[in-house]
């Protein structure tokens, strides 16, 4: 990945070589980055005066599993709450005149260090339990 | 770290149709935004330093990243296109030069939420991009 997720704008790992063990441990830690993401991105939205006041509650995310995959996606869920639909912003307080809008990029920049330390955490615990469990 | 910016901001009027429309802050007459096409290019410190030595301490002079926002302000939808076109034209992939430093080509740094806006109080649509590059020690 690069250091400015100019490829994908998300946190990914491949994990296809890590034991089937590790799931349980990975999806513990997908979801608690996802929570942190979350939280982080409701905050810098609340704070930041530029959007519509409804839009820090649309943040949620969803935990899917395509293909054998774990996948999260965090953002705001449109419809949630008034607002939060397309064009949100144009009705955003700061007008022309407001900063910019990055809670949802600082929130992942935020906790991509430990969303990669949250996998490694869980996958020496799988497989320290399966070396260990013989 | 003034010289990263002023090169920047050099590099963004360079541009035919940018010359003389960069800005640093949203013009204003009185208390009301200027309904104009203008392009406002905020400077920022560096949001990294780093020198890739375990335990290291950064100093002032250590490799540092930039990350700039650049709002292009339109009387129009079309306008957006336009300056918006100019500004990526001219930045993403370029090398700025500054003395004394080898930085890294500029990107875009892709959107999560940001986007177009119109404030209709103004009148006047914007469209928000940053852009990131680090600037290293030129060894």
């Amino acid at each position: 990945m690069t250091d400015d997720f100019s490829d994908l704008y998300e946190l990914a790992a491949d994990l296809s070589s890590v034991p089937a063990e590790a799931n349980k441990n990975v999806l513990k830690a997908i979801q608690f980055t996802s929570v942190e993401i979350k939280n982080d991105w409701r905050q810098g939205a609340e704070v930041s005066g530029s959007f519509a006041s409804s839009y820090p509650a649309s943040i949620d995310f969803d935990i899917k599993f395509p293909g054998g995959a774990i996948e999260s996606e965090i953002g705001p869920s449109l419809g949630k709450t008034p607002g939060s639909g397309a064009g949100f912003l144009e009705e955003a307080p700061g007008g022309v005149d407001g900063p910019p809008t990055h809670a949802g990029r600082n929130a992942l920049e935020a906790n991509e260090e430990d969303f990669y330390r949250g996998l490694e955490i869980a996958i020496t615990n799988a497989v320290v339990d399966k070396v260990e469990g013989g | 770290m003034r010289a990263e910016f002023a090169a920047f901001k050099a590099r963004l009027e360079a541009h035919p149709k940018l010359t003389g429309k960069v800005f640093p802050v949203v013009r204003k007459s009185g208390d009301s935004p200027v309904r104009d096409n203008y392009v406002v290019a905020r400077s920022a410190k560096p949001d990294r330093l780093e020198d890739d030595r375990f335990m290291g301490v950064p100093d002032s002079e250590s490799d540092r990243r930039f990350t700039y926002d650049v709002r292009v302000v339109t009387v129009d939808d079309d306008g957006l296109g336009v300056l918006g076109e100019a500004v990526v034209e001219q930045l993403v992939g370029h090398r700025l030069v500054v003395a004394g430093r080898r930085c890294d080509p500029v990107r875009l740094v892709p959107d999560v939420e940001e986007g177009d806006g119109y404030d209709r109080t103004a009148d006047l649509f914007f469209r928000d991009f940053s852009f990131r590059f680090w600037s290293r020690r030129a060894a």
